[in-house]
């Protein structure tokens, strides 16, 4: 299996204790610059390959640095050190709503939201009909974005990033939203995605959804890896880990 | 695919990069333009009121009130063709200390390369500049002016404006999100800026009027040399010369050298503030 996603020694930093940002007005009339207390690696030495076709689900408490990974691997956040190499186009269903902007109309934002994802004029017409169906917004095709329930916005979101056919996907907690029914939807889109032979990274803090689209699970504890293995055997480290805590 | 390569890429290679994403930014100008017209019919009156009323202002003010010994007649045609492109340059500081914070959830959820969030403002704001040109055109009729060889070179100075705004707001972006106040300071360097550009007055009026070493200084305002090779369109005898010009094409390069290196090297810190 060729190598989809490699990296190497990838580490980022952030600042702590930081209450505000910096002003021009600090530098220029005092002489002591607040000196940022400290920083604290959200993630350091992650070494990981995953090659075409795996399905990851990333497991770990909160600030455990998943998020930060999917960024990472998705362009959206710049590497303090080491390298993520990427090998392919990235669907990032990461803040799908992001895109969309209040004040246009459900079309107006499909085509444009798609286009910034870089589908051509033809792609979006050809998929269009195929993205409001899925999402279940035909009546509203011509109200503001705005006027939309949060719902109706996530459907949208996800309708049209998991059409971009792009070979890896990445997942963060979307499937936590919608109703049961869109739920199940979703559920059959990613399984499609699966067997079309995409590479799949799923953030999530339900095991039922890690069991049933991972193969392979990566424990991520305070930023560092502390487990990579067959999804099952994860899952139970962190647990362990999460009972040893417990007592 | 790009991500990794470009932080060590030189400015060239991400131009072509750029050059690329084309497609991507002429949806985001359109968007911007879309939005900015969604609401109000009147969207293009809008943008073409602020410089057209600031001209009416600054036209009863010189020509009614003060004893004017600046600028050439028709005044007010004088003023329009400094107001207009002052009116672009002032659009584009303005915004790009927030042209990564506007769409903060866009550009997280987005692997575009981050240039393309600060070009995008410029060509907006030049798309919105060449809207406002027949503005200059009706004004030329109603005063019985007729132009000169040099608006061909209206394109000419179009191009070293753009490279002087693209290379101050490429800095600007990442410095509006690491520094909060930015915007504020921007605020007043842009009215120290207006009065430093041959905007109510013409670059020759500075050389006639003050010691050479201060006439010098002026032309490394690039909008100095720009502004003037705009309005010789029709005031062709009233023109500061080619020199300048050359000068302030010169700094805008320079400008655009450092905007890139300043964004390269705060692109990273300032995502992570996003």
């Amino acid at each position: 299996m060729a190598p989809v996603i490699q990296a190497e020694g990838l580490g980022i930093r952030f600042q702590l204790n930081r209450h505000r940002r910096k002003q021009i007005r600090d530098i220029l009339f005092r002489h002591n610059v607040p000196v940022p207390k400290g920083e604290f690696w959200a993630l350091r030495d992650i070494n990981l390959t995953v090659g075409q076709g795996e399905a990851v689900g990333l497991v770990g408490g909160n600030g455990g640095g998943k998020s930060t990974l999917l960024k990472l691997i998705a362009g959206v956040l710049i590497p303090d050190e080491g390298s993520v190499t990427v090998n392919g186009g990235v669907a990032p269903l990461i803040e799908v709503t992001g895109g969309f902007v209040g004040d246009l109309t459900a079309r107006d934002n499909i085509t444009l939201t798609a286009g910034l994802h870089g589908l051509s004029k033809q792609t979006i017409a050809k998929k269009f009909d195929e993205i409001v169906d899925f999402a279940e917004v035909g009546d509203f095709l011509d109200t503001p974005f705005r006027h939309f329930s949060s719902g109706m916005k996530v459907r949208l979101g996800f309708a049209l990033v998991t059409s971009l056919d792009e070979p890896i996907v990445l997942v963060d907690e979307v499937l936590a939203v919608g109703d049961r029914a869109f739920r199940e939807k979703c559920y059959l889109r990613m399984e499609e995605m699966l067997s079309g032979g995409k590479t799949l990274f799923l953030v999530s803090h339900n095991e039922a959804d890690l069991r049933r689209f991972c193969t392979r699970g990566v424990y991520l504890r305070k930023g560092l890896l502390a487990a990579d293995g067959p999804i099952e055997e994860t899952l139970d480290q962190y647990n362990a880990d999460l009972d040893g805590a417990a007592r | 695919m790009t991500a990794e390569l470009r932080r060590e890429d030189g400015m060239l290679s991400r131009f072509r990069v750029l050059a690329n994403q084309r497609n991507t930014l002429f949806l985001l100008i359109t968007r911007d333009l879309k939005i900015k017209y969604a609401d109000s019919k009147l969207g293009y009156l809008w943008s073409v009121l602020d410089p057209l009323l600031m001209a009416g202002v600054y036209w009863f003010v010189f020509t009614q009130l003060f004893n004017r010994g600046v600028g050439r007649e028709p005044y007010i045609l004088f003023l329009i063709l400094g107001m207009l492109p002052w009116n672009w340059a002032q659009g584009v500081l303005t915004d790009a200390t927030r042209a990564l914070t506007a769409d903060a959830k866009l550009v997280r959820s987005s692997n575009l390369d981050r240039e393309v969030w600060v070009v995008r403002i410029v060509g907006a704001k030049a798309v919105e500049f060449v809207f406002s040109m027949p503005v200059i055109a009706i004004i030329a009729i109603l005063t019985g002016s007729t132009p000169s060889w040099y608006l061909l070179a209206f394109p000419l100075a179009m191009a070293i404006q753009a490279t002087f705004l693209l290379g101050a707001a490429l800095a600007l972006a990442p410095l509006g999100v690491l520094f909060t106040d930015v915007t504020r300071v921007m605020r007043i360097l842009l009215r120290i800026l207006f009065y430093l550009s041959p905007i109510i007055y013409g670059a020759r009026d500075v050389k006639a009027k003050t010691p050479e070493w201060v006439g010098f200084i002026y032309d490394l305002n690039p909008l100095s040399g720009t502004f003037d090779l705009y309005r010789a369109a029709f005031f062709p005898r009233f023109f500061v010369g080619w020199t300048e010009v050359v000068i302030a094409a010169v700094v805008s390069l320079g400008f655009l050298a450092l905007g890139f290196r300043i964004f390269t090297r705060l692109e990273g810190r300032a995502l992570k503030e996003l």
